[in-house]
């Protein structure tokens, strides 16, 4: 049972309770309990936006513990630092639907209510064993402490919130932002911040600073994957879009010196007032997919010194007359005299693609594998990795260069280096340069138009690839917010409404 | 039902105001059912579509998912779970709420989905439930103010702005995430994930309810589905969803996981123990994951990753073949590479999270018990 505390009384019968100077007893530690975590994390919401929760630490704790009826529940522990610090979580924890102990050690009593504006104390003290002992206004629960979530662990798990349903570029502030970009278009959007710089005379250009940042992770068996990390001092309205909408970047709005968040969106808790939470020797930035952590903190140039300086062009006076003719010739395929070239490829026209069809059910699980076919205008190109097996029509390929495909027996004149062949004709990024004869001209297949054999033949070959990539079906576009709208029930909403299966 | 599918279904797949209005219950599903099929419609088939579209997500999937009872009974409870809030409903505590919460677990409890499509096609429909939102506005004006929940207040409540003062504000807050399931719906939410667990399994950092192994390892045990869960944990990050799933590891074995699921059991476990190293593999092949260099002057106790490395090697240690698959050599460039990241894990475990070892050793122990009873077919 618990007693009223009356105004002037200075003897309680729990012990810490101290009287301040308004006469409301407080303890040394205050409790809050949750019944569920969302209530908590409310909680800390509303109590961040009002108290640094730094001013709080040492001494937080956030625990789950179990009561004396076998309930689990969400339990904060904090200091007293100040005499209004009471009052304040107090009412964070109504709001958020907690209930507010103080007290010392391990008994805590109700914080004071309407009821009792000065405060509870408590008839007499609990014998019960518990790690915390929380006197109600009608019984005494015990607690057992099972399990401690730190702070800094809450943060990082929690998901961000959109924070408004306007366009992202209205949401950027005019104050400083990151923004990440993937490493091909670190040097572009570089370049591009430098030249808006130039333009804009008279200081009111974007300023902005760069650096690029090692992944924080990689696998045993793949490269480290770097990013640029770009802080924009100012900018303006205009290039919001830009940065917004441009795959591969990502704005970030800085909340303190070393913690962003991504543009649009919101943390559950306000970090502002977290900062003893995160390491100050790292940069966390959160967005929706996870939180990056950069670590040590990155050492950002100014971007003057990041772009690449180009020589000037060297004019050179002309060479030779225009009247002569020019040097350059064009490839052309001549009979090589040799064989014993590995064969790589394989171009089935479109009427021996039914002997192929066939021809595919004998063929081993690593042919199905391993090669890689490309429906095109004039027939099926079949590409494998090493040495192109068991197709004994179409016309076969052996490699002249990498990537560069040319007829068995055949060469090409002239016998420029391989790398030049590369590089002047495409066949970068996985894509293959095709010779077909010696007639006709060369064509250049893409990379994504070459897909694994087995997969191509579970359906059916398709048509050419300008049919196939018309006919995939328009995918659609998932991303309006889902929103509760409520409607008036009417005057008896349950009408109709039975508990009972009409099947049995 | 079309005002059912258009007004509430499409907008809670497809994006939009989703209205809620009048609970239904089984019946009104099954006055439904006699619509059923309906293939004539604009309506159904951007539903179709974008059901499709968040079914390829996850598989494979060539024909959209058909909108049958299963789809028509889990978008009644949840219309029903969304009812809970209606201010009309009179609050979670009142005895409205408590007939709206039985009917909404009448209508979930279809139990767990017995083939990878059905997970699929289920999912195709509840996938969007984290980002459902609720907008509060609140108008002030010159004589008061008037919340009007989850509604827009009417054209006369803001007329003559000026003249009377009027200021509206909006407050959108995530109904899994801020506003929360009430207590009286809880059960119908746990069924809820019951029947479409591929959500939950997907994003094992849900805070409330926490994820739970009984109610995702019947999702886990088609091969299509858990590739694709062991890629998001890996895209996400081991350590933190390592983390989280090894937390509910313990729960799981310890019976501490709410009803309905699937009760723990050896062979449950120890599948579980082999998924938690199935991710850790993933990693190891195609991840970006380091392993920081320890040392025991640096805390580390507080960052994630702590659970996971004390599970594993908790398993390695008891019996190597929950750990390591049986078709894949012990020696090679791989095998090295995962015996190092077991090696960075066993000292992470070793300096930061000792308390909870021997928990973790008796938990495989019981992975690698005999079966006394028919347990699980995984």
């Amino acid at each position: 049972m618990l007693q009223r505390v009356v105004l002037g009384q200075v003897r309680f019968n729990l012990p810490g309770l101290l009287p301040d100077a308004r006469g409301v007893v407080v303890g040394r530690q205050l409790v809050v309990r949750f019944a569920a975590i969302d209530r908590l994390v409310g909680f800390l919401r509303i109590l961040s936006a009002e108290q640094s929760i730094d001013d709080l630490q040492p001494g937080l704790r956030i625990v789950y513990a179990r009561g004396g009826a076998g309930t689990r529940e969400a339990i904060v522990l904090m200091p007293v630092g100040s005499p209004g610090l009471a009052d304040v979580v107090a009412q964070a924890a109504r709001l958020a639907g907690g209930q507010t102990f103080t007290g010392t050690g391990k008994q805590f009593v109700l914080y004071k209510d309407a009821r009792a504006p000065f405060g509870y104390d408590v008839a007499v003290l609990s014998d019960v064993a518990g790690d915390l002992i929380l006197y109600g206004t009608e019984q005494v629960v015990p607690y057992r402490i099972e399990t401690e979530l730190p702070l800094a662990k809450l943060l990082l798990r929690l998901s961000l919130v959109r924070a408004e349903r306007r366009e992202v570029g209205e949401l950027l502030p005019d104050g400083p932002l990151y923004v990440t970009a993937r490493r091909g278009l670190g040097p572009v959007l570089a370049g591009y911040l430098h030249r808006t710089a130039l333009s804009r005379a008279g200081g009111d250009g974007p300023r902005a600073a760069a650096a690029l940042c090692e992944g924080s992770s990689t696998s045993a068996f793949a490269a480290a994957e770097a990013f640029w990390l770009f802080r924009l001092e100012r900018i303006a309205p205009r290039m919001h879009g830009l940065i917004t909408r441009t795959p591969g970047l990502e704005v970030f709005v800085p909340v303190t010196e070393n913690v962003a968040v991504a543009a649009g969106y919101r943390h559950p808790i306000h970090l502002g007032s977290c900062r003893g939470s995160f390491p100050a020797d790292r940069l966390h930035l959160f967005s929706a997919g996870g939180v990056t952590e950069v670590a040590p903190l990155p050492v950002l140039a100014a971007i003057e010194d990041v772009v690449r300086v180009r020589a000037p062009e060297a004019r050179v006076a002309a060479v030779a007359p225009r009247a002569r003719p020019d040097l350059s010739l064009s490839l052309r395929l001549e009979p090589s005299g040799r064989t014993g070239g590995a064969t790589v490829a394989a171009l089935i026209p479109w009427n021996r693609v039914p002997w192929f069809q066939r021809l595919c059910y004998a063929l081993p699980t690593s042919a199905l594998r391993g090669y890689r076919v490309a429906p095109l205008e004039r027939g099926v190109l079949i590409r494998a990795n090493e040495a192109l097996e068991g197709i004994p029509f179409g016309t076969l390929f052996e490699l002249a260069a990498p990537d560069v495909l040319v007829p068995v027996g055949m060469r090409l004149a002239p016998a420029v280096s391989p790398s030049l062949l590369v590089e002047r004709l495409g066949a970068t990024g996985g894509a293959t340069v095709v010779f077909p004869d010696r007639a006709g001209a060369p064509f250049r297949v893409p990379a994504d138009a070459l897909v694994s054999l087995e997969l191509r033949v579970v359906g059916a070959l398709n048509p050419p690839i300008a049919d196939t990539w018309v006919n995939r079906p328009r995918a659609e576009t998932l991303d309006e917010p889902v929103e509760i709208e409520n409607r008036p029930m009417g005057p008896m909403p349950l009408w109709g409404l039975r508990g009972s299966n009409p099947g049995g | 039902m079309r005002p059912f599918v258009s007004d509430f279904l499409l907008p809670i797949v497809h994006g939009g105001p989703a209205h809620v209005g009048r609970p239904m219950g089984l019946r009104a599903v099954t006055r439904f059912m006699r619509d059923l099929p309906l293939n004539d419609d604009d309506m159904i088939a951007k539903l179709a579509a974008s059901r499709l579209a968040i079914a390829t997500r996850v598989s494979p999937v060539a024909t959209p998912p058909p909108l049958d009872e299963a789809s028509l009974r889990l978008g009644a409870a949840l219309h029903d779970l969304l009812a809970l809030g209606h201010p009309e409903v009179g609050g979670p505590r009142s005895r409205r709420a408590e007939r709206v919460a039985a009917a909404a677990l009448e209508l979930a409890s279809i139990g767990a989905p017995r083939s990878a499509r059905e997970a699929v096609n289920r999912h195709s429909l509840l996938a969007r439930l984290p980002e459902i939102v609720r907008v509060d506005r609140t108008v002030h004006y010159w004589l008061g103010r008037q919340t009007y929940v989850g509604r827009r207040p009417p054209p006369g409540v803001t007329a003559w702005p000026k003249l009377r003062r009027v200021r509206v504000e909006q407050t959108s807050r995530s109904w899994l995430r801020e506003i929360g399931i009430p207590v009286v719906g809880r059960q119908a939410f746990l069924a809820l994930n019951v029947a479409s667990p591929l959500g939950e399994a997907l994003d094992p950092q849900r805070l409330d309810p926490p994820v739970s192994w009984g109610r995702i390892l019947p999702v886990l045990a088609f091969p299509s589905l858990a590739r694709v869960v062991a890629g998001q944990a890996v895209s996400t990050g081991i350590d933190r969803s390592g983390d989280a799933l090894a937390d509910a590891l313990y729960r799981f074995a310890s019976f501490h996981d709410p009803q309905p699921g699937v009760d723990a059991s050896p062979q449950a476990v120890a599948f579980a123990l082999r998924f938690l190293a199935h991710v850790v593999w993933l990693d190891v092949l195609f991840g970006k994951s380091v392993e920081k260099p320890e040392s025991a002057d640096i805390d580390r106790s507080l960052e994630p990753g702590v659970d996971l490395a004390v599970m594993l090697t908790a398993a390695a240690r008891t019996s190597r073949s929950l750990i390591w698959p049986s078709d894949v050599p012990e020696s090679g460039d791989l095998a090295d590479a995962f015996a190092a990241r077991l090696d960075a894990l066993a000292k992470r475990a070793h300096i930061h999270g000792m308390p909870r070892y021997s928990a973790a050793v008796a938990l495989a122990e019981l992975a690698t018990a005999p079966a006394t009873t028919p347990a699980l077919q995984l």
